[in-house]
């Protein structure tokens, strides 16, 4: 091997050679507004209500929102690059039901402009968490879709997943350490401040 | 290391290796070392090192859907994605499309192939452990199959090169059933692995013991080949290792190879068929078809090494047929194809740990805990139930998120429980044995052609009897030792869904080693009983399957092999 190659291989292997730059796409930029987004698998009414919802899930504290890290994008994405043709039926129906839901719960027709506090009062009903009994699906057990909890948790598992798979969050408020080195145990305190690593 | 594309159909070689995986770098290396001008073909595409590891420095958030796999490979990689992993988008580009790459199933077989330069060699577990003699006599003593014409003694050596060459990290424990090796430092185990480990050498006198798992990374000093270094825990091995630190063909016996200036790499090149010539009784040749052009072309050697993996091998001389050979060349014994193994698994438990909430880990380490085989191996460890034996492998490791997510419906509270660490989760798996069984076994389909004309495989196989007793003693085990150590919510699981054949992806024994040619394809030097200048050195020639990863055994075997037919060739010359 030539000393030239031999270097640039020992470069390699050391981790001294920038990588190509990560791609930032979507990410750099707060885009998630119907307006400046087509989405590629959801109705339009339906992404303005995902944008509010996951806003809802994780809302702006001192760390970003769900949609300043345009997590909506990455459901609808998902949703389409992702999910099998069947699910994404099963998707499509359940979020149309939930809709519907919405509308009749909060006795109003267009869902454009629904308030935050609307959304909160109908997952507090609708949502069931860990120790909740969702009746809908007790009453259907064999019912091939999503009740309307089920849906509401799928969303809320995505919203997660997708904010958690985000370049600003994986890399500035998780632990990241792309190249850790070695394998140890230690204190979580001292290791990470409480905090999860973002690479697994 | 470039793939040659010049005309080499007149050239005369010396050696012809048929694949560059786990076995096929390793026969390239050693044949070449020895002088030898060899032939290496590959049926897919060329991989180098480093270079065509596209993947190789991304975070999740580089990919458009994070590592999911998308739609579309798990549509054309249906059969790859029954493993659930081998088609996430990071390292999908390293596992064949079933659409173009068919085989047909009578009972269901799960044939995971990467088909590249460096084949699965650039994906394995890594995981590296040495039969012993208790697998070597354990056909002859109960019976079972053929014997193996090799003992310990006889590959012990091959096992200390290897090993020595490509970095295996590691801790002995001096086992009769787990051979020491020639081991770099340990890689560590965590707080709660440790604890798992100290119950159990308190609740056990049966000699169970765990240990870190032996797995090919380096972890002190370097190794030849192309700047092969020190891990760097970032576990995205399937990807390719830029730092060369686990082996692979690509990183390391393939340049060692090229640095001969003895080997020509020809991609694209399907070998489909060894030439036979009656009146030497050696064989001449290989037939290939280019991938690429569908054009049909032979070349010629004095020695032919099979490597293309142990399904692809003997399909390989299967379809070698001639007067001598109708049934395919070196089949007299009618076994090849058959005696198909792989190592059951998707059996074990799984147990939360309480009382390490403040401890974390520091790495990703590519590697696990291992429990070396405890059964059968007399007194209190004979089983009546089975024959043969198993080891678990698993590891704890923490949650990502916290388990109050479940319990939050949405809020500054459950934002704050995303980004904390949950549970300790720790989990046994097991690897158990499989006998071998004729009955168990792949043949030539004509009627199913691929794109190039070639017949299919066509898989009819499965686990026995045995194996299926083995697991109830795999679950309720693994069980008992997280009980022990106090874990709670411990639950055994044996998954009836995932007990198919090949999805261990150890797939194995269809041209088994033997002492008689009319009972076995192989003799005790990997040749083909009946036509000597061919040997078959992946994963073909297991006369039985033991319970350890099997990789270490094909990269042994093979350099004695070369050895050999270096020697032989020698001798004919003078």
């Amino acid at each position: 091997m030539k000393r030239r190659d031999a270097i640039k291989r020992m470069g390699y292997a050391a981790g001294f050679v920038m990588v190509t730059p990560t791609i930032l796409g979507i990410l750099n930029s707060c885009t998630t507004e119907v307006a400046k987004w087509t989405p590629k698998f959801l109705m339009p009414e339906q992404a303005e209500v995902l944008i509010k919802l996951v806003n809802v899930f994780l809302p702006k504290t001192s760390l970003p929102s769900a949609t300043d890290v345009n997590v909506p994008e990455f459901i609808d994405r998902y949703v389409d690059e992702i999910f099998t043709i069947e699910d994404q039926q099963i998707f499509k129906a359940a979020f149309g039901n939930t809709m519907t839901k919405i509308s009749e719960h909060q006795g109003i027709e267009v869902l454009d402009d629904i308030e935050d506090s609307q959304l909160k009062a109908f997952l507090d009903e609708h949502l069931m968490v860990k120790g909740e009994v969702d009746t809908e699906r007790e009453a259907n057990p064999d019912f091939k879709g999503k009740t309307t909890s089920e849906f509401l948790n799928t969303i809320k598992t995505m919203t997660i997943q997708a904010y958690l798979t985000n370049e600003k969050i994986g890399e500035e408020v998780l632990a990241y350490e792309p190249i850790p080195g070695a394998y140890y145990c230690g204190d979580l305190k001292s290791l990470t401040n409480g905090k999860s690593w973002s690479l697994d | 290391m470039a793939a040659k594309t010049i005309d080499i159909s007149n050239e005369q070689f010396d050696a012809i290796v048929v694949g560059t995986g786990i076995s096929g770098g390793w026969a390239a290396k050693e044949l070449c070392e020895k002088g030898l001008k060899t032939l290496v073909l590959e049926r897919g595409r060329n991989i180098e090192h480093v270079k065509d590891y596209p993947t190789a420095h991304k975070d999740p958030w580089d990919f458009p859907n994070g590592i999911s796999a998308t739609r579309e490979t798990k549509e054309r990689k249906f059969k790859q994605h029954r493993t659930g992993y081998v088609t996430r988008e990071p390292h999908q580009h390293f596992f064949v499309d079933d659409i173009k790459h068919p085989y047909n199933e009578e009972r269901r077989f799960d044939w995971i192939r990467g088909y590249h330069v460096g084949g699965r060699s650039l994906v394995w577990g890594r995981q590296s452990y040495r039969l012993s003699d208790i697998d070597f006599e354990a056909n002859k003593k109960e019976g079972i199959g053929v014997d193996w014409p090799v003992r310990y003694k006889d590959i012990a050596p091959w096992y200390d090169k290897v090993e020595e060459y490509i970095g295996i990290s590691g801790e002995n424990l001096g086992l009769p059933q787990l051979p020491d090796q020639k081991l770099l430092k340990p890689m560590n185990l965590n707080c709660v692995e440790e604890h798992l480990k100290a119950k159990m050498s308190e609740e056990f006198d049966d000699g169970r013991l765990l240990t870190i798992g032996r797995t090919a990374h380096i972890t002190e000093g370097t190794k030849p080949g192309l700047g092969r270094v020190q891990c760097q825990y970032r576990n995205r091995c399937m990807r390719g290792c830029p730092y060369g630190a686990y082996f692979s063909s690509n990183s390391s016996t393939l340049p060692a190879a090229d640095a001969t200036g003895n080997m020509t790499l020809r991609t694209h090149s399907i070998a489909y068929e060894v030439i036979y010539d009656e009146t030497t009784q050696l064989a001449t040749g290989v037939r290939i078809i280019d991938a690429e052009t569908k054009e049909k072309i032979e070349f010629k050697a004095k020695v032919i090494f099979l490597c293309a993996s142990s399904m692809a091998s003997a399909s390989i001389l299967l379809q070698s047929k001639s007067n001598r050979f109708p049934k395919g060349l070196g089949n007299d014994s009618g076994e090849l194809g058959q005696n198909i193994m792989d190592h059951h698994f998707h059996v074990g438990a799984f147990g939360i740990a309480d009382g390490f909430e403040d401890k974390y880990y520091k790495g990703r380490r590519p590697n696990g805990l291992y429990i070396p085989r405890f059964r059968n191996l007399g007194g209190n460890t004979d089983k009546k139930e089975f024959l043969r034996g198993y080891g678990y492998q698993g590891g704890a490791s923490r949650s990502s998120i916290s388990e109050m997510v479940a319990e939050l419906k949405y809020g500054p509270k459950l934002k704050e429980a995303i980004l904390k660490p949950g549970e300790w989760n720790i989990s046994l798996l097991a690897f158990g044995e499989t006998l071998p069984d004729s009955s168990n076994r792949m043949y030539m389909n004509y009627d199913k052609k691929d794109e190039w004309g070639l017949p299919t495989i066509t898989f009819d196989a499965n686990f026995g009897e045995n194996e299926l007793a083995m697991r109830k003693d795999m679950k309720e085990q693994a069980v008992k030792m997280l009980e022990v150590a106090g874990f709670k919510n411990v639950e055994g699981y044996d998954l009836e869904d995932r007990r198919a054949m090949g999805l261990g992806i150890h797939e194995m024994g269809t041209a088994r080693m033997g002492k008689d040619p009319e009972t076995s394809v192989l003799n005790e030097h990997n040749q083909v009983h009946t036509c000597k200048n061919v040997y078959v050195t992946d994963g073909a020639f297991m006369t039985s399957s033991g319970c350890q990863n099997p990789s270490l055994t094909y990269m042994a075997f093979t350099a004695r092999a070369a050895h050999h037919a270096a020697e032989q060739l020698k001798k004919n010359l003078t």
